[in-house]
């Protein structure tokens, strides 16, 4: 964990808002925290402490720690940024606290509060809010609890040495916090917990023995009647075996008596049973004796109703044919006023039905013709049927080329419509056209004309410029001829002077009667006068450039003027006469000229197109019109047609059924008259037939009578006996009969002959037999009772041996599992257990960085030494410390060390701490270190020494911030945090500590 | 002109808790015996003139008279304060010292003040700069100037623009450097420089303090370059660079085992008037010498081997396998000043990196077999094996759900 910014408000000593970078003393690594006492050194450490875990080292009361020298109602507040498993986080906490009023006098309570924060390089992101959430959080975050954070990474002031004075088991706690050794807890309390349920399971399995030892004690008991307290199991199947052969000889001899009563009994009862035969069928004799007289009265009704029952189908017979008959005939009338109905309603009767009498049943040739006669008129009638189909149709197709007419005519009315109207707008189109044509003829001259009066106007307006121009120019070149000129005169002037000079010079030198040089004359009459102000040659020719230059400027000029000038006659003669104002109007003339022509121009090709188009729509509509017309005359056609047959088929129509009806009408009618026909024609012959039968009937039956018994039909229907009455006389009559037979029969028989007069004894054999049954009944359930014991005792046998073998086997794996289980958990001759082992080896390599270190701090001398093995047993052991010193070479309690050699065992054995829980996984990185005092215990030596071993952990990027007010430390370490107290609160500078 | 070198006396230094008092007195009264007998014109004493900023009564007083002595003779002393001292305290009378002969600076602003010396030998003057320990967070304020050297870093602006960023010793160095050849420049004389650091190139050993905490801070020679005579202090063993141009005297004692096979000595340097140096070493051969003898407890304590060290500091470093009883006191008996006991074996493992036994790579397994090893002291029969390694892989997995 790394610390980067601390910010405090209104908290501790500190009242105002207070700052703290680490980064800043990140570089040094090594860095003082100073101020005077009770400036708020250690609360600085406090504040990282609370930030983190919401408490204060010491206890201090949470509503005391904001500032009481806070300004108005400022809110106490940590906010503690730092880094951690390479992401950064802010947690800022608030206490609960007090707060002056708003209003009034007096003071309100503010609730406390906290919330943790992840931030990025894209920003901040909640992570946790509120007390009991950010707590969770930073404990999973930082891995460590506020104690062991304590402990590990804020070395509070006065509890330095704690790591190496605790007692063992406060090691044990904070080791098991830092290195993960619950693995090996669990294996030992799992290894429990097997030796524990093995134990149980042994348990059970000698209760099984025993249960079988018993059962064998029940049965022996049950079966001997005999007591045994602890048998032997092979005694007692002996035992029982004998016991069993026993019941089996019994059971035997039993068995035997049994068979002979049962013999006896059955002698007996055979005599028995003849004897009562003989006696029962006496008595039945007696009885149908006596019932013999009305059994023949029976006899007689019978035969009578025979004979009855044999005429009863000749006689009954004639009355069933009159009924049919007149069945029949009720239906001849049914259909005769049907029929009567039907020739009354119906449009056309043809003339044989007509003409038959219906009021009785005529005769039936007469309705067979009437019926032919109906059926070809049914036929005539379907025919007509078709013409009338016909002639709708034809009708509708007139109806159709009717619509079709109109609708053509309308059309071409439409279409001569529109070609006029196409027509005068073409005419227009036409016009217009020509007139679009004659602009864009014009189009170029008007353009030239405009360029032309734009050319002029433009030539006005330089014309002004141009002559203002010359006339400048005209000056300057007056000026310039006569600078010249001034200048020439003035050249010359100096010339002439200087050659008078050097006439002069000459002159002087002229002796008369010398050759002049110049001029070569021996004379000199005029000499040349030496001037005062003679110039020089260079003058001269000064003069002479000046105006040459003047001269050239005049060339300059002159041309420029004649370049003007030119210029002035051209735009004249462009010009004309106009002026400005006049030329711009005629630009401005010629151009609207222009832009007129132009539009019509432009115009001129869509105009030609509507004339195009105007032209085509006119010929379409020519032709529609042409051919709706045709259309129309061909409609016209077809109506008169269609009409001139339509009415020819329905006046043959009318012709055959008239015309105040309908051929389905005349079809149906007439189809129900021939049903009717038809029927009567079947009644009749029907009838025919059933009258002869009747007659026939009539004949039989008289006949019938005649050879009978009986007299007259009365009789005889009276002799008549249902069915099933005359069975039963029948049967009974020969049932009587029967039994008389039988009876008679058995009397008879030869084993009814030699009988004793008395009735046998049958009771006493019988209960003579049951009680040797009884007797025999409980002997075999006295052996099968022994039988069974004997075959469960050799079952018990055997599951006994297979117990005592598997019971044997368990208790020895049991033995192996507890002697393993204890080893674990350390219970065996004062050895420790496997957690605590593990525990003693992390704390082993804690010694062993912390020795390198010691080693060096302490010159060679002390090195620290775990106990491995529990000196005096109990839960203190195998964690404990002792210090070796390399000058007695003996094993001395941390307790003996002075107070400067404790703070350097305690300081590398934070240290070694520190490297073991990074080496180990670094699943806790401790990266900041704060040591709170303690260095003042030291000598000078020793503290350089400190500080040597202090400033080697920089190297792997540690930071370690330092309170004391030792002045060593102050000469020493420039960097740091220096805290100043003053009436108003404290506050804190980071930066370069002064030496003192 | 002749000059005495000498520096690094830390007085008030213990060893291993045993104070070196009368010791440094001795070896300061050698150096006024030589300081008398050899004409000096000039004494440098170069820096850690005590051990600590509050140096104790006694050291304070036997500088005091010490310093007196040697200028009895007529040469001029001059000091400066090292990392040791308090620059402030030690150099406090200074501006008052002008012109006694007598300086001890500690101020840095004042390293480019010279302090003129005249030889005996009639020669030219020769002019002294000493520059006390260049303590970072004070020596950039005092060494701030319209002098500029360039100590862009990074595209930082120049030295006088800094405002509280560290300079290393290098670039403190080198601007007090330039301060120094500035004044020098209007003088043109020859020039000696005092100063105390560590050169680059040089060698340090274990009782050297960091000049800086945590940073080794060395001064390349081009720093001093243009001075005639370059006197260091800081570095406890004598050494010299560039022909003797820039030279450490050591200290007068030794201060640490590691120095135990140093030669401690002041140095003489003669300059000519040219300004080139030849430099003379006297050995000073006082206090206890220091002997490290190796050996089992017992020949240490019977051998005649190791009677030579019997007066000295001794350091024992003992063969022994196991660690005796009471080895100090016995070694004591016969080595009245035996400081230091360690076993070879025990610096073997310090020298050696660290295996922790609870190897993270270890499977937990392995870790129980161990523990039976341990506890047992015999390999678990293959019974017992076949248990651990079920408990042992049941409870893992239990664990990882």
């Amino acid at each position: 964990m790394k610390p980067h910014v601390l910010k405090i408000e209104a908290f501790g000593p500190y009242a105002g808002n207070e700052e703290i970078n680490f980064d800043q003393l990140a570089d040094d690594g090594l860095f003082l925290i100073c101020g005077e006492t009770g400036a708020g050194k250690t609360f600085l450490l406090d504040a990282i402490a609370f930030a983190l875990y919401g408490k204060v080292p010491g206890g201090r009361d949470e509503k005391s720690l904001r500032s009481d020298h806070a300004v108005g109602r400022a809110v106490p507040q940590v906010s503690f940024e730092f880094s951690l498993h390479e992401h950064r986080y802010r947690i800022e906490r608030t206490p609960t606290h007090v707060l002056p009023k708003l209003k009034g006098t007096g003071t309100t309570s503010g609730a406390s509060g906290a919330s943790l924060t992840r931030l990025t390089d894209a920003g901040e992101s909640h992570v946790a809010a509120g007390i009991t959430e950010v707590n969770k959080a930073i404990e999973g975050l930082i891995g460590l609890t506020e104690k062991q954070f304590l402990q590990v990474i804020l070395l509070p002031q006065g509890s330095f040495a704690h790591v190496l004075r605790a007692n063992s088991k406060d090691r044990e706690a904070l080791l098991g916090s830092l290195f993960d050794t619950v693995l090996y807890e669990r294996i030992s309390t799992w290894l429990q917990d097997r030796s524990r349920s093995t134990e149980a399971e042994i348990g059970e399995a000698r209760r099984a023995v025993e249960n079988h030892l018993d059962e064998v004690a029940r049965l022996w008991a049950q079966v001997s009647n005999e007591p045994t307290e602890t048998p032997d199991i092979n005694v007692v199947i002996d035992g029982v075996a004998e016991i069993a052969s026993q019941a089996t000889a019994a059971v035997d001899a039993t068995k035997a008596i049994v068979n002979d009563l049962q013999e006896t009994k059955d002698a007996i009862f055979a005599i028995a049973e003849r004897w009562q035969r003989h006696a029962d069928a006496t008595r039945q004799l007696a009885d149908l004796e006596s019932q013999a007289a009305s059994v023949e009265t029976q006899r007689e009704v019978a035969d009578r109703a025979k004979h009855a029952a044999q005429i009863a189908a000749a006689i009954a017979a004639p009355r069933e044919h009159e009924d049919a008959l007149t069945d029949h005939n009720s239906l001849i009338d049914a259909q005769l006023l049907v029929a009567r109905d039907a020739v009354a309603t119906a449009s056309i009767v043809p003339s044989d039905l007509a003409g038959l009498d219906l009021s009785g049943l005529p005769a039936q040739a007469d309705l067979v013709a009437a019926n032919t006669q109906l059926a070809i008129f049914l036929e005539r009638l379907e025919s007509l049927a078709e013409d009338a189909a016909k002639a709708d149709s034809a009708e509708a197709r007139v109806r159709e080329q009717q619509e079709i007419e109109s609708n053509e005519r309308a059309a071409a009315t439409e279409s001569a419509q529109r070609s006029e109207d196409a027509g005068v707008e073409r005419v227009e189109a036409t016009r217009d056209l020509a007139i679009a044509r004659s602009a864009q003829d014009r189009l170029n001259g008007l353009e030239a004309d405009l360029t032309v009066a734009t050319e002029r106007y433009k030539a006005v307006a330089q014309l002004e410029s141009t002559l203002i121009s010359h006339a400048d120019a005209q000056r300057t070149s007056t000026e310039a001829k006569q600078a010249a000129l001034e200048s020439k005169e003035k050249w010359l002037q100096l010339q002439e002077k200087y050659l008078d000079g050097i006439a002069a010079a000459l002159a002087s030198d002229l002796v008369s009667d010398a050759a002049c040089p110049v001029c070569g004359s021996t004379e000199h009459p005029s000499l040349a006068v030496q001037r005062a102000d003679a110039p020089t040659k260079q003058d001269v020719e000064v003069s002479q450039s000046a105006y040459e230059r003047l001269e050239s400027k005049v060339q300059d000029a002159v041309s420029a003027l004649g370049y003007l000038d030119t210029s002035v006659a051209a735009l004249r003669a462009q010009a004309g006469a106009s002026d400005l104002e006049t030329a711009h109007a005629a630009v401005a003339k010629a151009q609207e000229a222009f832009d007129t022509a132009s539009a019509l121009a432009a115009q001129a090709e869509s105009l030609a197109e509507r004339v195009f188009d105007l032209d085509t729509e006119i010929a379409t509509c020519e032709d529609v019109r042409e051919s709706s017309q045709a259309n129309a005359r061909i409609a016209a056609q077809n109506i008169k047609h269609s009409t001139a047959e339509a009415i020819a088929l329905r006046a043959s129509i009318a012709e055959h059924i008239g015309t105040d009806t309908s051929i389905e009408l005349v079809e149906a009618s007439a189809r129900v008259l021939v049903e009717i026909t038809s029927s009567l024609v079947g009644f009749a012959t029907t009838k025919a037939v059933l009258e002869s039968a009747r007659d026939a009937t009539i004949k039989a039956r008289d006949n019938a009578l005649e050879m009978s018994i009986f007299a007259d039909i009365a009789e005889a229907v009276a002799a008549r006996v249902e069915v099933d009455a005359l069975q039963e006389l029948q049967r009974a009559i020969e049932h009587h009969d029967g039994e008389v037979m039988k009876v008679t029969g058995v009397l008879q028989a030869a084993d009814l002959s030699d009988l004793p007069p008395d009735q046998p004894n049958t009771a006493g054999a019988t209960s003579d037999v049951e009680v040797a049954n009884e007797l025999l009944e409980s002997a075999i359930k006295h052996q099968q009772t022994v039988l069974d014991s004997r075959n469960r005792l050799i079952e018990i046998s055997e599951e006994l041996q297979k117990s005592e073998g598997a019971l044997s086997e368990m208790i020895e794996a049991a033995t192996l599992l507890k002697g393993v289980a204890d080893r674990c958990a350390g219970k065996l001759e004062g050895k420790i257990s496997l957690q605590r082992w593990a525990l003693a080896a992390y704390l082993t390599d804690i010694c062993g960085y912390a020795n390198r270190r010691l080693y060096t701090m302490s010159d060679g001398r002390y090195s620290l030494q775990v106990d491995r093995n529990a000196a005096s047993g109990g839960a203190g052991s195998g964690l404990a410390l002792h210090v070796l010193d390399g000058y007695t070479g003996i094993l001395r309690d941390v307790s003996t060390l002075s107070g400067g050699e404790t703070f350097q065992a305690s300081l590398a054995l934070a240290l070694g701490v520190a490297d073991a829980v990074q080496a180990h996984n670094g699943g806790v990185r401790l990266d900041a270190l704060f040591i709170d005092e303690g260095f003042g215990t030291l000598d000078a030596e020793s503290l350089q020494r400190a500080i040597d071993e202090l400033d080697n952990l920089r190297d792997g990027g540690r930071m370690i911030g330092i309170i004391s007010h030792v002045s060593e430390l102050r000469e020493r370490i420039r960097a740091g945090i220096e805290i100043s107290k003053s009436d108003t609160g404290s506050t804190i500078r980071v930066g370069e500590i002064a030496a003192t | 002109m002749r000059i005495l070198h000498t520096s690094d006396w830390h007085l008030g230094r213990t060893f291993n808790g045993a104070s070196l008092h009368d010791e440094q007195a001795a070896a300061l009264d050698r150096i006024v015996e030589i300081n008398s007998a050899s004409q000096i014109d000039l004494v440098i004493i170069a820096g850690d003139l005590y051990d600590r900023g509050y140096p104790p009564t006694e050291a304070v007083q036997l500088f005091d008279s010490t310093v007196a002595r040697l200028r009895s003779t007529g040469a001029t002393v001059v000091a400066i304060s090292g990392n040791h001292d308090s620059g402030a305290r030690v150099g406090v009378y200074d501006k008052m010292l002008a012109g006694t002969g007598v300086s001890i600076r500690g101020d840095i602003s004042r390293s480019n003040e010279a302090i003129l010396v005249e030889p005996r030998d009639q020669t030219a003057p020769v002019a002294i700069y000493p520059i006390p320990f260049l303590e970072p967070s004070a020596a950039l304020n005092a060494l701030r100037s319209d002098v500029d050297v360039d100590c862009a870093q990074d595209g930082e602006p120049s030295c006088n623009a800094v405002v509280r960023r560290r300079l290393s010793q290098d670039q403190l160095a080198k601007l007090a450097a330039e301060r120094i050849r500035a004044d020098l420049a209007t003088r043109g004389l020859r020039s000696v420089v005092i100063a105390h650091t560590f050169m680059d190139g040089g060698s340090a050993c274990e009782s050297e303090r960091e000049l800086t905490v945590g940073n080794v801070e060395k001064v390349g020679t081009d720093a001093f370059a243009g001075f005639d005579y370059v006197a260091l202090g800081h570095l406890h063993g004598r050494q010299v660079f560039e022909g003797g141009r820039i030279a450490y005297s050591g200290t007068p004692l030794p201060y640490s085992f590691s120095e135990e096979s140093h030669v401690k000595s002041v140095s003489i340097a003669e300059m000519s008037s040219d300004g080139s140096v030849k430099t003379d070493l006297i050995d000073l051969n006082v206090g206890r010498k220091l002997h490290t003898i190796v050996g089992t407890l017992d020949d240490l304590l019977r051998s005649s081997e190791f009677a030579y060290a019997e007066q000295g500091r001794v350091r024992a470093v003992l063969l022994d396998k196991h660690m005796p009883l009471q080895a100090m006191t016995q070694l004591q008996k016969r080595f009245p000043h035996a400081v230091s006991l360690q076993r070879e074996k025990d610096k073997a493992v310090q020298e050696r990196e660290f295996v922790p036994t609870a190897d993270p790579s270890r499977s937990p397994q392995e870790f129980v077999f161990d523990f039976w090893r341990d506890q047992v002291g015999l390999e678990p029969d293959s019974r017992e094996s076949a248990l651990l390694v079920e408990a042992v892989a049941e409870n893992q997995r239990l664990t990882a759900q």
